[in-house]
Formats: structure tokens, sequence, C-alpha cells
């Protein structure tokens, strides 16, 4: 993961977990392109049953031909854009924050960020027979400094992402304690800055 | 009402550059937003193959047919004798 491509990047700063959606999601992309594949071959073998020769008139034919392309195109073009949201969506835990890249459709993106010290509470959740069996859910991240919560949504083990974002959050507000205690920037050089 | 055939191939050709344009922007993203790996890469290889095989497969589809002939819009209504017979009522 190239970090010089994320926002306020800092020195030091490394990609602890990268996370997209739990591959499920995409299996349902897949399963209702097939439904909507499906829907003109039962139509049309439905009307070959039912006796009637669509290709043989000039027009019905050519009108059936240009409904079938364009159909095909709508559908190849709703399932690329569907891929593309997949592929987009996606979660960086570093060793300083937590950045939510959220991409609705093609023209609406989201990217929002929390600092691991701004964390107050980290909850996962494990829903239905699939998530159970297949080990997806959500995990919701609430910060301090925020009223929207952060939600991983559908993502691969849950729990151990919470934890992973625990430790990394208790990790950093001790080291942020720390630094105050010992006083990086003493109140002598601040009042000197100003 | 008599109209050449071809007439019905203009929503075909609006949709077409509408998912031209759609694939352009997914590409599109796919370079600007995703992350710099071989799997985006081939995600993007597989976009416009996808696309060239539908469009090329439609295409070749729509080439089989006699454009360039006029058709009576009365041949779509279910009472033409023509049309009942071609749809086997």
């Amino acid at each position: 993961m190239p970090l010089h491509h994320l926002p306020n990047s800092q020195p030091g700063e490394e990609v602890v977990l990268f996370l997209r959606r739990h591959w499920i999601d995409l299996v349902k992309v897949f399963l209702f392109t097939s439904l909507l594949i499906l829907v003109p071959v039962f139509a049309l073998a439905a009307l070959l049953f039912g006796g009637v020769q669509v290709f043989e008139n000039p027009l019905s034919g050519g009108l059936a031909a240009v409904i079938l392309s364009t159909y095909a195109v709508i559908v190849l073009t709703l399932t690329i854009t569907e891929m593309t949201d997949y592929w987009l969506d996606s979660w960086i835990v570093t060793t300083e924050r937590v950045i939510d890249i959220e991409q609705l459709g093609l023209f609406n993106r989201t990217l929002s960020e929390v600092h691991l010290s701004q964390i107050q509470d980290i909850t996962s959740e494990t829903k239905g027979f699939l998530g159970t069996f297949l080990t997806f859910g959500n995990v919701h991240v609430q910060s301090a400094a925020e009223k929207k919560r952060f939600e991983f949504k559908n993502i691969d083990n849950p729990d151990k992402v919470k934890i992973t974002i625990s430790e990394l959050a208790n990790t950093c507000k001790v080291h942020h304690k720390h630094e105050r205690g010992t006083g990086a920037h003493p109140p002598d050089q601040i009042a000197s800055a100003k | 009402m008599i109209f050449p055939l071809w007439y019905i191939l203009v929503p075909y050709a609006a949709i077409l550059l509408f998912g031209l344009l759609f694939l352009f922007f997914n590409v599109f993203h796919l370079l600007r937003y995703g992350i710099e790996n071989g799997k985006t890469t081939a995600l993007i290889a597989v976009y416009i193959c996808s696309f060239l095989l539908v469009v090329g497969g439609s295409l070749l589809f729509l080439t089989s047919f006699t454009w360039n002939q006029d058709v009576d819009m009365l041949e779509l209504l279910p009472f033409n004798s023509e049309n009942t017979k071609t749809f086997g009522v």
C-alpha cells in the first residue's frame, strides 16, 4: 500500500491493516448479474416454446436484437460499476490513524480519518448465518472528536480487526501520554514561538 | 407510418455511448483512487475485455439483420395479419 497517496501521511507511519469488504459481497454482485443474464434467456426460451418466431420477421427480429444488445450493455455497465464500488471501498489502519474510504456510486467519494488516540469505543458485530459461517461482519469505531461513527462494513474477521485497532489505540494513547509527560514541547518554547 | 428500420438502432447507439462513458469513468476511478498493484491492472483489463466482447458480440449479432429497409409502423400492431402470422397468435 503506497502511503504517499494518503493525505497527511506522517513520517514513520506504517500500514497495519488494509481492508476491503468480504468476498461474499462480490459473489452477490455476480449472482445478481447471472440472474439478469438469465432473464432474456428465459424470455426467449418461453417465446420459442410458445411457437413465436421472433427473428424471422425483419422488424420484430431487429427490434429483439436491439433490445437484447442494449440490455447486455446495461447489465455489463451495472456490473462494472458495482465491482468498482466494491474495489474502492476500503479501510486502512495505520500505526497513527484509521482511514475510511467510501465510494458511493461513481461520483460520490468520502474519505475520512480519525487519529488512534481519539478512539473511544470499538464494537464488532457478526450477524446472520452467512456472517457467522464465513466470519464476516461490521466494526464500529466511535471517536471522541466526531459524532459520526466509522463503520467497517462486511469485513473479514471483525473480531480480530477490533482487537488489532484496540491494541494500536492503546499503544498510541500510552505513547502520546508519555510524550506529554516528558514534555516534548516545553511551555517556554511554546511561549517563545508565539 | 413508414420509417427506415435503422432508426431503432439509435437507442442502442445512445446506450452504447452511455456504457462507454461509464467504462471510462470506472477505469479512471480505478487508476486515480485504486491501489497500484497487479490486481487493479488485471481488473481494468477484465473491464475492457468484457466490454469489447459484449459490444463486439452485439454488433456481430446486429449485422445479421438488414437495416436499410423501410418498415410500416402498423406491422407492430397485434391485429395486423402479417404480424399475427409471425407471432403465431
